[in-house]
């Protein structure tokens, strides 16, 4: 019978395995993934990766014989069907059972899917594994008309990619503004013009009513009674967290699998970390469900340590004396590539009062500061990586900032940090 | 351990910062040279986790952090701190003499 059961087969998990290895646990670990492929960097997949510009290999997050070393068994294709709590057992499924001591939930997200009419014709398009990836890869091609339903990331950086490969792009976008869920009305402009200036057509304001064709999806319908025609058609308009085996299993969730502060469910036996969790921030003081990688590798990493304080028998007992139980508690962080533009957002900008920008847009180098009561609530970063950085410290100890000094361009960013914090 | 003589010069002392680095290129291989509170270092320059330059990277006590995924490593010794980062960076002995940085490349 194995001892830990992770149910979940991306970073999260991955991180959860190397974690475990570094502090020298022992007992089995089994994994039960429903993809084909061992865990890889999701992130990458709108990215270079779309772009042809990493190899498949490269996206892993360890390798095969990595694993084998680690002492993991794998079980890929696999799906968890049901989870019986009393009894600490799992039935897959092909039928098979399968018991365990601890069980780690990491389920992740799913894209949330339109089921307007016309949902089921074939080439509508989601971007969430790498098969999606590769059916891309596959129809893109230079001159070929792409539409794209929703302004988050992953539908600007798949635009930003298709019409720097020659494709004729189309953005529609329900909101007024583009990224209107994550940042600010000044980022979403100097985005927007970038987009246009490199040739793709963004529409606000609209909603998709329809999906058209036959048996192929050759354009959208929209609510102001246009359609608009495409080769194809890729949706991006969020994603789910995967909570449904937790909640048929009694496990309590609200928008996502609720944990505490050492990714712990209601069941002391059952952990959850990532994309599938909802946990209460202590920076923001509030709860959180977070579609990101930080969050994938700080709720990983915690798991870990639990995992190993709970079975001392089973871990190096010289790393024990050295163990200080650890909660979860990090700065959410973000990051996207479109063009020649690394966007890097620390925090949740949600509330904010006023922005003050250090740095020149025109440039396309610059932070914009988000703040409330004379704090730095939250930064968008473009092309400005050290400033990104020093924030999350600035932002999560919570010190008071005077504004003028944070565009200063004379005053050194990390000498300025530094004497805020030692306030 | 019997050291050889490949000694490089790779720059002034002053010309890095405290608590900072500078990138340092020698053929075909690239460099980080550290300043740090415990001395100064030296690492191979690209992050052990995708094709980034640590050169933008920060430097906060003796820990360099990634200016791509925010992956962080000891600088005295090369070790990779945390993910995304898992495989550590090679490191180099410095030595400094007259004010300068000299750098043992093998």
């Amino acid at each position: 019978m194995s001892s830990i059961v992770i149910v979940g087969g991306g970073q999260t998990a991955a991180a959860i395995i190397h974690d475990l290895h570094e502090l020298d646990y022992q007992r089995d670990i089994t994994l039960i993934s429903e993809e084909s492929y061992l865990p890889y960097e999701r992130p990458p997949l709108s990215k270079k990766y779309l772009a042809g510009e990493l190899t498949e290999e490269s996206l892993l997050c360890h390798s095969a014989q990595k694993y084998q070393e680690m002492g993991v068994n794998f079980l890929l294709d696999s799906r968890v069907d049901s989870l019986d709590r009393n009894n600490k057992r799992l039935t897959l499924n092909d039928n098979q059972q399968m018991g365990y001591s601890k069980l780690v939930l990491a389920t992740g997200s799913r894209v949330r899917r339109l089921s307007i009419p016309g949902h089921d014709l074939k080439g509508i398009c989601y971007l969430r594994t790498i098969e999606d990836a590769h059916y891309l890869q596959r129809v893109f091609k230079r001159g070929k008309r792409l539409l794209i339903c929703g302004a988050g990331y992953v539908g600007l950086e798949v635009a930003a990619i298709a019409v720097t490969m020659g494709m004729n792009v189309t953005v529609l976008e329900m909101e007024n503004r583009i990224l209107n869920r994550v940042a600010g009305p000044e980022l979403a402009e100097f985005y927007s013009n970038k987009h246009k200036q490199s040739g793709v057509e963004i529409i606000n304001n609209i909603k998709i009513t329809a999906f058209s064709g036959t048996e192929y999806v050759d354009g959208v319908i929209c609510n102001n009674g246009q359609k608009y025609s495409a080769n194809m058609v890729l949706v991006g308009v969020g994603v789910l967290p995967n909570q449904e085996l937790a909640e048929q299993a009694g496990i309590l969730v609200d928008n996502g699998i609720l944990v505490d502060e050492y990714c712990c469910t209601n069941d002391p036996n059952i952990f959850a970390a990532g994309d599938c969790t909802n946990h209460y921030n202590f920076i923001y003081r509030r709860r959180l469900r977070l579609e990101s990688v930080q969050n994938a590798l700080g709720q990983a990493k915690v798991v870990a340590s639990e995992l190993s304080f709970a079975e001392p028998l089973f871990t190096e007992s010289s790393i024990l004396e050295d163990r200080i139980r650890t909660s979860y508690n990090e700065l959410p962080w973000f990051w996207s590539e479109q063009y020649d533009l690394r966007l890097q957002t620390a925090g949740l900008s949600q509330g904010y009062e006023t922005t003050v920008i250090r740095g020149d847009i025109a440039s396309q180098s610059f932070t914009l500061f988000y703040l409330l009561n004379d704090r730095i609530i939250a930064t968008d970063s473009v092309n400005d990586s050290k400033v990104f950085m020093l924030s999350k410290s600035l932002i999560s100890e919570g010190v008071q900032v005077d504004a003028e000094q944070l565009i200063d361009r004379e005053i050194n960013f990390k000498k300025l940090s530094k004497i805020l914090l030692s306030q | 351990m019997m050291m050889n003589e490949n000694w490089v010069l790779a720059c002034a002392a002053d010309d890095i910062d405290e608590e900072d680095l500078i990138r340092f290129d020698h053929g075909d291989k690239t460099f980080c040279i550290y300043n740090t509170e415990k001395g100064f270092y030296a690492t191979d320059g690209m992050c052990t986790h995708e094709d980034e330059h640590l050169e933008s990277g920060l430097v906060i006590g003796t820990v360099v952090e990634c200016p791509l995924h925010q992956g962080r490593f000891d600088i005295p010794t090369g070790k990779a701190l945390g993910a995304p980062v898992c495989v550590n960076l090679i490191t180099y002995v410095v030595k400094k003499e007259d004010g300068n940085i000299y750098l043992n490349i093998d």
